[in-house]
């Protein structure tokens, strides 16, 4: 066998690898982009004044709320400002994981834990923000990001769709 | 001079290292032909004619090019996709950042150990496909990533696989394609690599804008792409190491190959790279390169966030803008091929001042571009910088590359990696974040002036040593060769030669052009008052320091770098001035402690002791005393009994006599005696002229750093020019 015929021997091993791996590949992987949910007020980029509304409509999804049996298509809302949401298939106790004091108290984290962290949680497709964390330098623009991921009925993310939207706030004293 | 003369033990013909360095100087100019530089102007021949002449067709290049193109893909597609894999893995931008950090550290220290993989045999084609490979599957498997463990093993695979295409790419175009095309065939490299940043932003624009996939969705065509394109470069196969030059230049001195054993001399890993610190160019260029990396590897980032920030261009219109600017460093590339082809033939020199030029002129129309008030001036002057900025890389490496020989290119390609992803990206990211935290990204912009004026100056000043560095290069190899071709004729070379040694501690040089010979068998003193250099001139033979310029060759092998436990297995053992003891152990562990480089015959080792023991036998009383308990005496004996364990070929002893009575100094010389009987060469440093005079028949002396006289032993004695003002008075004591 040549050198070229070796390599391409080699190569070929490198691909059946490859195959292997993609054996252990997890279930539920998405890879075309969720279009299910669109946002329609603000606009992507717009530069808004406080009180900013995050309006958005979703199809193929029944909001049921919270509580009831899990089910895919089904749930409500959780909404993050300016925060990283939790990985596909967890809750939102994800989020207080690293604050032991919120793991030692029952109920936590509950909504004004959240609240005080840009998260909020709606079975409604509108959210008004009244207030929204300052910038550090004044004088720059002040960008903020919303993603909305959904919640099945028990509170876990469904799937690793994230639908995300940013703006810039002017503050009305400016 | 001659290298050899007739003295007692030498055998064969001497060499007459005169006749060597003229005929140096003749093979030089031809050298420096064959390295592409002809110092004639006017343009160059026609690329596809010097190829088509030459055999060698445009498959490398085109393999190797796409290659680079496809090793863009996986670090852009992360690039751009962050926000997005941050969302749905639920990993902080922090954590994402670390990550990126682990991938450039592994990006950055990888290239050092794919170097010293390939130094010793030429298989850079073909780690080049297992590394490409190696990124094609991480890419691949990038978009089934869901843990972040699992992405950071991810990032850093492909970072490590990635590093093949700095440290291997460039050295192996260096040896595929003729010199008198290289620096377009490096353009050429560099455009396809750019062409890679043009292609890239449209397809994930293509893949997640339009066709509405996933970032996983994104990494998975790639992975794909890449795994496609990999059966295309099968064919690559490593030219051979300086198969245009560094080999060529052996030719001109010799065409039969000579039966020497090159191997136990030949550097390794941390020796190269050792070496290569000290080739001044090199150090200049290196701190170029990071400044050069302090601007460059930011600037894209910064660039980003000031069209996001003050022009408010989306992802889209910013994958645009990046593939116009990297579409207009292609044209540029093109038009710099032949131009630096010429200005290299002129004078590569020239290449560095030029390119020193061009940076200056990119942050000049980086900030010109920040303070633009129109939106489509600053667009065109961005798009200007980076055309302007992208021909230093075939710059920087034709020369980098072109000073050293072939062997060492994988190396200076890693370091070139190190000092310009790795010390210029993280100091870059470091100041231009600082920068931007207190006068936004336009500010960062701005002070982008700072590390390319900086920039600029450091390769003016690297410009006025190409030219002696490449000659350096030039020397060394026709020099070796040369060599090689008297031992096969059957001339007579020494044991032990030093050449044109020049020595510096930091800037105080005190070593000037040393030269320095001990035949097999002989018995050497070298002498001088104090600081005069003798000291620093036994550390330049057993490795200790290392020389600025000049050659030490060991039984004609250059082993100037080598390090100094290397030399010591070769057979050149130091004994220091002073008390060259283990003060806290036993005579007998002291005794021990030399056997550990005796590999093979350390299992004789308790004969060895009890030799040592019989000829010394005040030791063999003391010998459970502490080291550091003996008499100056004893602790010279012990010292020379190293000489009687590791029987080296050659022997430096310094200051033996220094301070002992002197019935001691002739029990020990008596030994040294002994020693040189058995065939060892002696270098004996000493203060005392009388003893050395009365030991040896040839002598040296030196005085403030150069070598005053060389010669018979009873010549100097007559020279009272040189001896009435250091010794001969109070040193009597000898025999």
């Amino acid at each position: 066998m040549g050198r070229t015929g070796r390599r391409a021997v080699l190569l070929a091993a490198l691909a059946g690898w490859c195959l292997s791996l993609s054996g252990c590949v997890p279930q539920g992987l998405a890879f075309k982009v969720d279009e299910r949910l669109r946002f329609i007020a603000p606009e992507d980029r717009a530069t808004v004044r406080l009180p900013v509304t995050v309006d958005w409509e979703i199809e193929d999804f029944e909001i049921t709320g919270p509580g009831g049996e899990p089910r895919a298509g089904a749930g409500y809302f959780a909404v993050f400002v300016d925060e990283t949401p939790m990985p596909a298939g967890k809750d939102l106790r994800w989020i207080a994981r690293k604050d032991r004091s919120c793991r030692e108290s029952e109920g936590c984290p509950d909504e004004e834990y959240l609240n005080t962290r840009g998260i909020y949680t709606t079975t409604d497709t509108v959210l008004v923000l009244d207030q929204l964390p300052r910038g550090r330098d004044e004088d720059r623009r002040e960008r903020h990001r919303v993603t909305v991921v959904l919640l099945d009925a028990s509170g876990r993310r469904l799937g690793e769709s994230a639908f995300a939207i940013a703006f810039d706030v002017q503050r009305k004293a400016d | 001079m001659t290298l050899a003369p007739q003295r007692p033990g030498a055998g064969g013909p001497a060499v007459d290292v005169d006749e060597i360095v003229a005929q140096r100087v003749r093979l030089r100019g031809e050298a420096r032909e064959l390295l592409g530089v002809t110092g004639e102007g006017g343009p160059p021949v026609k690329l596809r004619t010097v190829v088509k002449e030459n055999k060698v067709g445009f498959y490398p290049l085109a393999a190797l090019g796409t290659l680079s193109i496809i090793d863009t893909f996986q670090g852009y597609a992360f690039t751009v996709l962050t926000p997005e894999i941050s969302r749905s893995l639920g990993i902080g931008l922090g954590t994402l950042s670390l990550l990126i950090v682990l991938k450039t550290l592994a990006l950055t220290l990888a290239p050092l150990s794919i170097a010293a993989l390939v130094q010793r045999h030429p298989r850079r084609a073909l780690v080049c496909l297992i590394t490409a490979a190696g990124w094609s599957v991480t890419t691949l498997y990038t978009g089934f990533v869901t843990a972040t463990l699992i992405l950071a093993l991810v990032l850093v695979l492909d970072g490590a696989s990635s590093g093949s295409t700095t440290v291997l790419h460039p050295p192996l175009l260096m040896d595929y394609y003729p010199p008198a095309t290289r620096v377009r065939v490096l353009s050429i490299y560099t455009a396809f690599n750019n062409f890679g940043n043009v292609l890239a932003p449209l397809l994930v624009a293509l893949l997640a804008g339009v066709l509405g996939y996933t970032w996983r969705g994104v990494f998975l065509v790639f992975g794909l792409a890449c795994l496609i394109v990999l059966p295309f470069m099968l064919k690559l196969r490593d030219p051979g190491f300086g198969r245009w030059d560094t080999e060529k230049l052996k030719a001109t001195v010799h065409q039969a190959t000579d039966e020497l054993d090159p191997d136990d001399a030949e550097l390794g890993f941390f020796e190269i790279t050792r070496r290569l610190f000290l080739i001044p160019t090199i150090r200049r260029l290196l701190a170029g390169f990071a400044v050069f990396g302090m601007l460059y590897v930011p600037l894209a980032t910064f660039l980003s966030f000031y069209l996001d920030e003050e022009l408010n261009f989306g992802p889209g219109q910013r994958g645009l803008f990046y593939a116009l600017t990297s579409a207009s460093t292609i044209v540029a590339l093109a038009l710099y091929g032949r131009r630096g082809e010429a200005m290299f033939r002129q004078d590569p020199g020239k290449v560095i001042r030029y390119a020193g030029f061009q940076l200056a002129v990119g942050v000049t129309l980086i900030c010109l571009a920040v303070v633009s008030p129109f939106t489509w001036l600053t667009l065109m002057l961005f798009t200007l910088s980076t055309a302007v900025i992208a021909v230093l890389s075939p710059a920087l490496a034709i020369v980098t590359l072109s000073i050293v020989p072939a062997q060492m290119r994988p190396h200076a390609g890693a370091l070139y990696g190190i000092f310009f992803g790795g010390v210029g990206g993280i100091a870059g990211a470091l100041l231009l974040g600082g920068v931007q935290s207190r006068y936004g990204t336009a500010g960062a912009l701005v002070s982008l002036a700072l590390p390319g004026v900086a920039g600029s100056l450091l390769l003016a000043r690297a410009a006025p040593c190409v030219q002696p560095d490449m000659d350096r290069m030039i020397d060394e190899v026709l020099e070796t060769e040369q060599l090689k071709q008297v031992k096969a004729a059957g001339g007579h070379l020494p044991m032990l030669s030093c050449k044109g040694i020049d020595f510096s501690y930091g800037q105080l040089q005190v070593l000037f052009d040393v030269d320095f010979t001990v035949d097999d068998g002989e018995m050497v003193a070298l002498l001088g008052t104090n600081g005069a250099g003798k000291s620093t001139l036994l550390k330049v033979i057993s490795g200790i320091g290392l020389p600025s310029s000049g050659h030490v060759r060991y039984r004609g092998q250059d082993i100037t770098y080598l390090d100094a436990e290397r030399r010591t297995r070769l057979g050149i053992t130091q004994i220091p001035g002073g008390r060259a003891v283990f003060g806290p152990l036993t005579v007998l562990e002291n005794l021990r402690s030399y056997g550990y480089t005796l590999g093979k015959e350390r299992k004789n080792l308790d004969d060895l002791i009890e030799e040592c023991l019989e000829a010394f036998p005040r030791l063999a009383e003391r010998k459970t005393s502490l080291a550091s308990q003996l008499s100056g005496g004893e602790q010279q004996m012990l010292g020379l009994s190293k000489a009687l364990i590791m029987r080296p070929r050659v022997l430096v002893i310094d200051e033996l006599s220094l301070g002992l009575a002197p019935i001691i100094v002739g029990q020990l010389l008596e030994m040294v005696r002994r020693i040189n009987a058995t065939g060892t060469s002696v270098v004996l440093v000493e203060q005392s002229v009388n003893i050395a005079l009365n030991l040896v028949e040839h002598a040296y002396f030196m005085e403030k750093g150069e070598m005053r006289f060389d010669g018979p032993a009873a010549d100097l004695l007559a020279r009272d020019d040189l001896l009435r003002a250091v010794f001969l008075e109070g040193s009597t004591a000898a025999t």
